[in-house]
């Protein structure tokens, strides 16, 4: 039940789409499973709803880059053999996705991605992949790092009148080994801690790894980490890089800076073996 | 025949579901499908939100910001020029129009005031009370209309929590109240001075509880519609208690019962959380009979939320002699209530104290409970209505102090359970256990749950990693609540009839929560007349239609409203059979009825089918049936007669007749880096007397264990410093989902109720508290030594972390 | 005074309607409105599932769906899905009492045949699985649990032996 008015729009162009956005106070609907119930609940009044969906958001192009529409849904991601085979990352976060197949098949990458709820599995993904974000708006492209993307719980860099068009990810190199591993309380609660790895081999010393860290701090935290054994380095650095800590009613403050190198390493070490 | 005249304490028979002293049941005992199955699975049953019909106004609810604050000006009018509204209502509208809620128990034992309104008039008591009502033609209109109502407060200081309520001098949270203490409870048996200073061993501790939610799937919803040229109200809800809400309406409204409908259609879950006495209740019947026009008010899952219950915390000393037998059990118990509603929620922390010491043999005990009312929400009645924290704190007791005698917890239950001679038993608050046969129930669990099997794979795991934990946990559930002085009245009616085509009808007083207890009252009626349940039909939740009663509580449906029928379809058999007799020229009492035909007893020829001596009596009135009172209607109500109100030479009631128990056991694993817990493995073996259909009775039961788990690790409702409920959707107050338990494996016991005609107890809330207790022992047993720490329910990870630390080091 | 309202065409339940709906409407309350009631609003923030319906084929949580952006696709409720599955399915929940109160079954249902038209083994992980966007406050899922798997079980049983289907 929403109580507020708003004005629906599915545009069939992107720059229709981007006009839209360009007035006041619209907001961009991917899956719609944060912005129908926030709209639901009273928590967002946006004057305007943007569809995406005919926007043809929805591709996953491998060709070199890997490009992903910001509408693809979790059920796309997994369904593609392509993309399970160029980035097993984003299939095995989307393996672990819950709130069950309608959701898996409703929610969108791009809209959790922008949501930046930092309980969420997707940004720390995208930052672990280094994804590069495209933002596109009536005034221009623009290209962003995800790990510059997250400014805080639930802020980006994205503009209101900006929307995500793609998340574009170089493959990671032959033989690379990527681990995905999430703490949740239960089903149904927000994940409490994900870590995201990536293990590429190495010449000098052993492989190196690229960390993030989801649902511990703000926005998630990046480690690059090299070395035969790195769970000293993930003790010893993480705990300290996450500076603003997330609690919420599952786990209360100082729960995640302790438990977040164990779900570290334990990333690190399916990412080894992976390999 | 299936059920018999006198039933006797027949024995306990083992794993077998058995059904001994009821006699050659045709349907007692069969797993029938479920009536309207259908459908159920087609999609057609209609709940109350589906009654909803075009053209009914709809409320949104303009709910306090404040926990505690008096109201000063309101100001509708931005509200009442929105696009849709019709009206908008405040406290002061209500006063005008109607007269206080009537509450639970009488007010005169409330220490001030108890005026409840459906909209706070001048002070609000907790965030999210009901102050002003917006009416519109579309429930969308009224959601936006709502902040336009503007509304000023003058801050009082609010009383968020047990300890400020009791501290002296503190803050009110009530103004009008010289106290904030509801009630007083102290329950003595024996000499604790004298047993803690005899006894070999002894061990104390703490335990709280977060507050809970029922959380039934389909939310409240209230449809008023008021004929105004028949000044007659008909109310849909859902509500367990239609005849208890027509009683509180008809004194809201002014008017007699005969002007009030009340109408329960199927409800989608209820656990407590629909009983009499919500302000929208009231409040949807008040806008009717001033607009002249139905309004609905549906509850939104935020609202849901607002439903409290359980906070509370025990302080509790237990003692053994040198041979592990319990010789002194004492708790002291602090209940954080919040408000004061018109409901009877509060009432569970004055259940709490009358359970101990559960299933065990202790001869001396003292429980001293206190409930203090706060500025967070009302409780609201939830599944295990307190019976479930009593078990809880008496199961660690168990444990602490088998830790203390150097004895297996097993072994120190076997030793003090009550052994089945001992039934009757008069508990220390005057409970009177009807029956019980505890030992068996726990050698049967261990035929079921592979302990040893579970040790091994406990010292097999890598302690640094994941550790295993094994509970045991019995569970005494009180059920069929009837409080004197109370609209929990503590009866139930049913009148059967049997119409001229030979079907049957039952209309009773208790309500289907859901949980099919149509069925089993179909079986029941069936097997007196013979008759298939199909032949039975069950009418449910209509004051207009079905007779006075208390509804759906303490589950009570079959053990009272199934008694009421049997009652009353016996002596309809009778009558029937008085006809038969002259038909077949035999005597009455060599009748037997089976498969639809009335036979003579020993000869298979001499029969005439139940139809046919049905239709004789209802033709031929002035000859064959001349002495046979007509119609074939009869209307019965059945009181236990193992509920006294009148008081003992102690003083002591005893408000539930019936005592189902079960035993849990069950593994855990805790990982040691989080302290996140799975349960690994889950059985029980439960007691509730004859069992009239197994798969609905175990339906229930693992419904309520996995409630109990969801309470045990990870439901609570959480509150901000400012009172408001932080918990507020699934995503925060957190329901087990399928993948979160494991198969829970279960077996029966059958030990009748000698007190009840049927053999039957309760079934529905048993096991609830059970699971709580299972998984704390568990957690208890996994954290080693450090277990005995274990002092708050849910067990949050980050809560058990530190032991968990502890217990490594 | 009336908001505005939009015009909504649906392919609901094998039947075309329009309609006028209020511009704020959710699918859920725009299908309810139109009869299709054995969809059930339970949380309205995409948790509980008891709202699940078939969008253009696929289970979606309809409380998630604003009702115009339906517009033009088609919706099948529990009420519309009639296939050999859903019939095996449907008796299964009565044989195994995969319900109580019956307010999760609409959905429990539909996704459960959603899981046995992609899926003809699933292991009970995989039913719990399938099932864990649905909320049930009754069973403790066991039942549900059953009654899948043995749907499951029939219709791997009538596969083999080439049996036409039974219809409800």
């Amino acid at each position: 039940m929403i109580a507020h008015d708003f004005d629906y729009h599915a545009p069939r162009s992107l720059a229709d789409a981007l006009a839209l956005l360009g007035q006041a106070d619209a907001a961009v609907l991917g899956g719609g499973t944060w912005l129908v119930p926030n709209m639901t609940y009273g928590r967002q009044r946006p004057s305007a709803v943007v569809d995406i969906r005919r926007l043809g958001l929805d591709a996953i192009e491998i060709a070199g880059d890997i490009v992903v529409g910001a509408g693809v849904t979790y059920r796309q991601v997994l369904q593609s053999e392509a993309l399970r085979a160029k980035l097993p990352l984003l299939a095995m976060m989307a393996g672990q996705v819950t709130g069950g197949p309608q959701i898996v098949g409703q929610a969108t990458l791009g809209g959790s991605a922008c949501y930046a709820n930092p309980s969420s599995d997707v940004p720390a993904c995208l930052v672990a992949l280094d994804a590069t974000l495209r933002l596109a708006s009536r005034t221009g492209h623009r290209e962003v790092k995800a790990a510059d993307f997250y400014t805080g719980a639930f802020q980006t860099t994205r503009r209101p009148d900006e929307m995500l068009t793609h998340m574009v990810f170089a493959p990671p190199p032959g033989g690379a080994g990527c681990g995905y591993h999430k703490l949740k309380f239960s089903t149904g609660s927000w994940p409490i801690v994900t870590a995201a790895c990536i293990a590429v081999a190495a010449t000098d010393g052993g492989p190196r790894h690229r960390l993030a860290v989801g649902g511990a701090n703000a926005v998630p935290v990046l480690l690059e980490i090299d070395g035969r054994d790195p769970d000293e380095a993930v003790a010893a650095r993480l705990p300290s890089l996450i500076s603003q800590e997330w609690s919420d009613e599952f786990a209360g403050a100082g729960y995640r800076r302790q438990v977040a190198p164990a779900i570290a390493s334990r990333a690190l070490r399916q990412a080894r073996g992976a390999r | 025949m299936a059920i018999p005249e006198q039933e006797s304490a027949a024995n306990g028979t083992g794993p077998a579901l058995s059904h001994a002293g009821v006699g050659t049941a045709a349907w007692v005992g069969r797993d029938i499908p479920r009536k309207d199955a259908d459908r159920f699975v087609l999609g057609h049953i209609d709940y109350t939100a589906d009654m909803i019909a075009p053209g009914t106004l709809r409320v949104a609810i303009v709910r306090s910001s404040h926990a505690h604050a008096r109201i000063g000006r309101i100001d509708t009018a931005a509200a009442s020029a929105a696009p849709g509204v019709v009206a908008v209502f405040t406290g002061a509208d209500v006063r005008a129009c109607s007269a206080p809620m009537p509450t639970r128990v009488p007010r005169e034992r409330f220490p001030g005031p108890v005026d409840i309104w459906c909209l706070a008039a001048d002070e609000v008591l907790y965030v999210g009370q009901p102050i002003a009502a917006v009416v519109a033609t579309s429930l969308n209109d009224a959601e936006a209309a709502k902040s336009l109502v503007e509304i000023d407060y003058d801050m009082l200081e609010p009383v968020l929590d047990a300890a400020a309520a009791l501290a002296p001098g503190g803050a009110l949270a009530r103004a009008d109240w010289p106290t904030n203490v509801v009630a007083r409870d102290t329950i003595r048996q024996g000499d604790l001075d004298r047993a803690f200073q005899a006894a070999f061993r002894t061990v104390g501790g703490e335990i709280s509880f977060g507050s809970g939610t029922s959380a039934p799937m389909e939310p409240r919803c209230y449809i008023a519609d008021w004929d105004d040229r028949a000044s007659h109200l008909t109310l849909h809800g859902t509500l367990q208690q239609p005849h208890p809400t027509r009683w509180m309406l008809a004194q809201v409204l002014g008017l007699r019962e005969a002007q009030i409908r009340v109408v329960a259609p199927p409800a989608g879950g209820t656990f407590g959380l629909k009983m009499v006495g919500h302000p929208e209740e009231a409040l949807v019947a008040i806008l009717s009979r001033e607009l002249k026009r139905p309004v609905a008010f549906l509850e939104s899952r935020e609202e849901c939320f607002l439903a409290n219950a359980r906070e509370q915390t025990h302080r509790f000393e237990i003692a053994a002699d040198a041979q592990g037998r319990i010789i002194a059990f004492r708790n002291t118990i602090v209940a954080d209530v919040g408000a004061i509603g018109a409901g009877g929620g509060w009432v569970m922390a004055m259940v709490t104290p009358t359970v101990f010491p559960t299933v065990y043999d202790v001869p001396n005990v003292a429980v001293d409970a206190v409930a203090v009312t706060t500025n967070k929400p009302p409780w609201q009645g939830i599944r295990g209505y307190g019976k479930e924290t009593a078990n809880l704190v008496m199961e660690r007791a168990v444990e602490l102090i088998a830790v203390e005698l150097g004895m297996s917890s097993i072994e120190v239950r076997r030793r003090n359970l009550l052994p089945k001679q001992a039934f009757p038993h008069r508990l220390p608050s005057g409970l009177n256990l009807d029956s019980g046969d505890y030992a068996p129930a726990l050698d049967q669990l261990l035929d079921l749950f592979p302990l040893d099997e579970w040790r091994q794979r406990q010292q097999d795991a890598d302690s640094n990693d994941k550790r295993i934990g094994i509970g045991f946990a019995f569970d005494l559930t009180p059920e069929g609540a009837s409080f004197p002085g109370s609209m929990q009245a503590g009866f139930e009616t049913s009148t059967v009839t049997v119409d001229p085509t030979g079907t049957v009808r039952v209309a009773t007083s208790v309500t289907s929560p859901g949980g099919g207890n149509e069925t089993g009252i179909a079986q029941i009626v069936a097997d007196v007349f013979g008759l298939l349940p199909d032949d039975v039909t069950i009418i449910q939740g209509d004051t207009d239609i079905t007779p006075f009663g208390t509804g759906n509580t303490s589950s009570r449906s079959l053990m009272f409203g199934g008694a009421a029928a049997v009652l009353a379809a016996r002596e309809l058999k009778s009558r029937v059979a008085a006809c038969a007799a002259t038909l077949l020229q035999a005597e009455p009492g060599e009748l037997v009825f089976a498969q639809g035909r009335i036979c003579v007893d020993a000869d298979a020829d001499r029969s005439v089918p139940f139809k046919q001596a049905v239709s004789t009596i209802y033709t031929h009135a002035y000859s064959i049936a001349a002495d046979i009172e007509l119609p074939l209607q009869v209307i019965k109500t059945y009181r236990s007669p193992n509920i006294r109100h009148v008081p003992d030479e102690f003083g002591r009631i005893s408000a539930y007749p019936s005592f189902p128990y079960s035993v849990h056991a069950a593994a855990i694993e805790i990982d040691v880096a989080t302290a996140q817990v799975r349960v690994l493995d889950y059985a029980a073996i439960h007691d509730c007397g004859v069992v009239v259909n197994p798969g609905l009775v175990e339906g229930q039961f693992r419904g309520a264990v996995a409630m109990g788990i969801g309470a045990a690790l990870w439901e609570e409702l959480l509150y901000d410093e400012s009172g408001a409920t932080r918990t507020n959707r699934f995503k925060s107050y957190v329901l087990p989902r399928a993948p979160d338990l494991p198969r829970i494996r279960m077996g029966h016991r059958v030990t009748p109720s000698p007190f009840q005609p049927l053999g039957t107890k309760g079934a529905g809330e048993s096991g609830f508290g059970g699971a709580m207790s299972v998984i704390t022992n568990a957690i208890a047993d996994a954290l080693g030594e450090h277990g005995r720490h274990v002092n708050r329910v849910p067990f949050k990870p980050d809560r058990l972390l530190p032991l968990l630390a502890g217990a490594l080091s | 005074m009336s908001r505005p309202s939009i015009d909504l065409a649906l392919r609901l339940d094998h039947r075309d309607v329009v309609a006028h709906v209020d511009g704020r409407a959710l699918l859920i309350e725009a299908i309810r409105d139109l009869g299709a009631r054995s969809a059930r609003i339970g949380c309205l923030t995409g948790d509980c599932g008891a709202c699940t319906v078939l969008l253009d084929g696929q289970p979606v949580k309809s409380c998630l769906v604003l009702a115009a952006a339906a517009d033009g696709r088609e919706v099948v409720t529990l009420e519309g899905s009639a296939s050999a599955i859903a019939e095996t399915v449907r008796r299964a929940f009565i044989a195994k009492k995969g319900f109580q109160c019956g307010y999760c079954t609409s959905g429990m249902i539909l996704v459960a045949i959603d899981l046995l038209e992609a899926f003809a083994t699933p292991t009970e992980a995989d039913i719990r699985s399938a099932i864990s966007g649905n909320l049930c406050r009754c069973t403790g899922y066991d039942d549900i649990v059953s009654a899948i798997a043995d749907a499951a079980e029939q219709l791997s049983a009538k596969a083999a032996t080439r049996e036409s289907p039974e219809i409800f």
